[in-house]
C-alpha cells in the first residue's frame, strides 16, 4: 500500500512508535470497535487522535497499552509485535502510560503521595528511587503542595494533574491521553497544552485522543482521524486539517482558527504562515500593521 | 464528613497511629473504671485534649451530640430495667461517653488511610486493610454521584410525591448500581495500566518517629487502670 506521508517522514522509516495491521476488535456486547485497521505512528511527532465519541479511539490506545488484545491482526510497538506474556505486558506498560479520562476512577489512594508512589512500587524499585520519582513527578505538575492530601479533597483540575503524575513517576516514554481536556475550563486546558508541550520538549512521546478540533490543531504535528472504527484520514497535521471537511464528511469541521487564517490569506492580510495559536495569529497581524 | 476533614487538619496528624491507638484504648481502658469519679475527671481532660490536637469547639459540640440518642435510650433501659436503677444508669452514661470521646479523639486526629497503612503493616490484616481503603475511597466517589442523580431527579421535580419519590429512589439505587459496575470496570483498567499484580503496595507517608516517652507514660497509666480494676474486684 502507497502511503503518501512516507514523504513527509523523508527517509527515516525506522522511527516509527506503535504500528497497527488489520487490528479488529469488538466488544462482549456486540460493538464493533475497530474494524481491520493499518496505520502507522510516527516517533517524535505530537500525535492527535480525532474522532466522535464511540470511532474506536479509547479502543485503539487500550490496544496500545496491551490491555485489550486484537481479536485479529498485529500491534507493533517501535517495530516489535507486543507480546502478551506477563513479562512482556509488564515491560510495555512500564514504558507506556496511559492517563485515563476519568480521574475519580483511577486515583484511589489515602493520598496524593501515596497515589502517585503505587506505579513505581509495582515496578518493585527500592524505596529510596520511588521517593525521588514521586518527588520529582510531583514538582514537574506542580502539585508538591497537595502531596499529604486525600484524593476527595481535590479539585477536577488538581486530580486530573495527579493523574498525569502517575504516570511521569514510572517515567514511561510514552504516554496516551485519553480525552485529557473533557471537563476543563478554558484555563485548565490552556495549562494542559503547557504541560503537555513541556513533556514533548523534555523527551516524552505525546499520543492524545480527543474529539475537540480546535484543541487538536493547537497542539498536533501529526493527525489520525477515525470514524466507526475504521482511519479515514493520517498524516502531517498541516495536510489533514485544510482537507478535513473532504475527508470527514458532515461530522468533522475545519478549526476555527484556520478557518480565520484561510480568509485573511485570502484577503492579503496575512503571508503564508499557519498560526496554530490565537496569539501567535495576533502577533503575525500586528506584524504586518 | 466532618471527622475525616478534622483528621486531615488535624495537629496530631503526624504522630504515628499506633502511639494514638495505644491513646485511646488506655483512655477506653479507663472508661469502664468502677469509680465514676475517675469517669469524671476523664470527661473533663477531653475537652483539652482535643483542643490541643486541633479539633475546634463548636464542630466538638456538634460531634459529641451525635450518639446521645443512643446513650440516652440505653440508660432508659437500665434504669427501669436493672436492679442497680439510677446508679447503673448514671454508669453506664458515664461510661459510654468516655468510649465515646476516646473514639473520637482517635478518628479525628488519624485518617482512615493513615490508620489502615498503619494495620497493613501486620500481614494477617492486609485484606482487610486493602478492602477498607478502597471502600473509603469509593464512599466518596459513590456519595458524589449519588448526590448528582438526586439532584438531577429533583430538577425534574422527581420528589413530588410520596409514590413518586419511592420510584425515584429506586431509579437512583439501580443508577448508582449501573455506575458501579462501570466504575469498576475503569478502575480495573487504570491499574492494569499501572502494572498491577494483585497487591496494593503504596509507600509510606512517613509518619514521626514512636516516642517512647509517651509511650510508656500511656502504658503507666493504662497498667494502673487494670490493676485498679482488678483491686476493685478483689477488694
Amino acid at each position: 500500500m502507497e502511503r503518501s506521508f512516507d514523504d513527509a517522514l523523508g527517509e527515516d522509516r525506522v522511527n516509527w512508535l506503535f504500528e497497527a495491521q488489520g487490528v479488529s476488535f469488538t466488544y462482549p456486547g456486540g460493538i464493533t470497535a475497530l474494524r481491520e485497521l493499518s496505520l502507522r505512528v510516527p516517533a517524535r511527532r505530537k500525535v492527535v487522535f480525532l474522532g466522535n465519541n464511540g470511532s474506536g479511539k479509547s479502543t485503539l490506545f487500550l490496544h496500545f497499552d496491551g490491555i485489550l488484545r486484537p481479536q485479529k491482526g498485529v500491534v507493533f510497538f517501535r517495530g516489535k509485535p507486543i507480546r502478551y506474556t506477563r513479562s512482556g505486558l509488564r515491560e510495555l506498560r512500564r514504558r507506556v502510560g496511559t492517563v485515563f479520562q476519568d480521574p475519580d476512577t483511577q486515583l484511589f489512594a489515602g493520598s496524593v503521595f501515596q497515589e502517585v508512589s503505587f506505579g513505581p512500587m509495582n515496578l518493585s524499585l527500592p524505596e529510596n528511587e520511588v521517593r525521588r520519582r514521586v518527588e520529582e513527578a510531583l514538582r514537574t505538575m506542580d502539585i508538591e503542595t497537595l502531596k499529604n492530601r486525600p484524593v476527595h479533597f481535590l479539585s477536577y483540575g488538581e486530580k486530573r494533574r495527579v493523574a498525569i503524575a502517575d504516570v511521569l513517576a514510572m517515567d514511561a516514554e510514552v504516554i496516551l491521553f485519553d480525552e485529557p481536556t473533557a471537563y476543563l475550563d478554558s484555563r485548565g486546558v490552556a495549562e494542559f497544552l503547557d504541560i503537555i508541550e513541556r513533556l514533548y520538549e523534555n523527551g516524552k512521546e505525546i499520543l492524545l485522543a480527543t474529539h475537540d478540533v480546535d484543541f487538536a490543531y493547537a497542539f498536533a504535528d501529526w493527525v489520525v482521524v477515525l470514524e466507526k472504527g475504521s482511519i479515514i484520514a493520517e498524516g502531517p497535521a498541516e495536510e489533514v486539517f485544510v482537507d478535513i471537511e473532504v475527508l470527514g464528511g458532515r461530522n468533522l469541521r475545519k478549526p476555527l482558527l484556520l478557518e480565520v487564517t484561510e480568509v485573511l490569506r485570502k484577503k492579503g492580510y496575512l503571508g503564508n504562515v499557519l498560526p496554530r495559536r490565537v496569539e501567535t495569529l495576533a502577533e503575525a497581524l500586528q506584524e504586518r500593521g | 464528613m466532618l471527622v475525616d476533614l478534622l483528621a486531615h487538619q488535624s495537629t496530631w496528624r503526624f504522630i504515628h497511629p499506633g502511639e494514638k491507638m495505644v491513646l485511646f484504648l488506655v483512655l477506653a481502658l479507663w472508661g469502664f473504671s468502677p469509680v465514676p469519679i475517675v469517669q469524671l475527671g476523664l470527661l473533663g481532660i477531653f475537652p483539652w485534649l482535643f483542643h490541643y490536637s486541633g479539633v475546634p469547639w463548636r464542630f466538638l459540640l456538634k460531634l459529641l451530640r451525635a450518639p446521645l440518642f443512643f446513650i440516652l435510650s440505653g440508660v432508659l433501659i437500665v434504669v427501669f430495667a436493672s436492679s442497680g436503677g439510677i446508679q447503673d444508669g448514671i454508669r453506664l452514661a458515664l461510661r459510654s461517653m468516655v468510649v465515646w470521646n476516646a473514639f473520637l479523639l482517635l478518628a479525628s486526629t488519624t485518617p482512615i488511610p493513615d490508620l489502615l497503612e498503619f494495620l497493613s503493616r501486620f500481614s494477617v490484616l492486609r485484606v482487610f486493610t486493602e478492602v477498607a481503603l478502597l471502600t473509603y475511597r469509593y464512599l466518596f466517589v459513590f456519595s458524589e454521584k449519588a448526590e448528582e442523580m438526586y439532584r438531577a431527579q429533583q430538577a425534574r421535580l422527581g420528589y413530588g410525591s410520596y409514590r413518586g419519590s419511592l420510584r425515584s429512589l429506586a431509579l437512583l439505587v439501580t443508577g448508582l448500581l449501573l455506575y458501579t459496575f462501570q466504575a469498576v470496570e475503569r478502575f480495573r483498567l487504570a491499574l492494569e495500566a499501572r502494572v498491577f499484580e494483585g497487591e496494593f503496595r503504596v509507600l509510606s507517608l512517613g509518619f514521626l518517629p514512636v516516642s517512647v516517652k509517651r509511650l510508656s507514660l500511656f502504658a503507666g497509666v493504662g497498667w494502673s487502670a487494670v490493676l485498679m480494676m482488678l483491686w476493685g474486684k478483689i477488694g
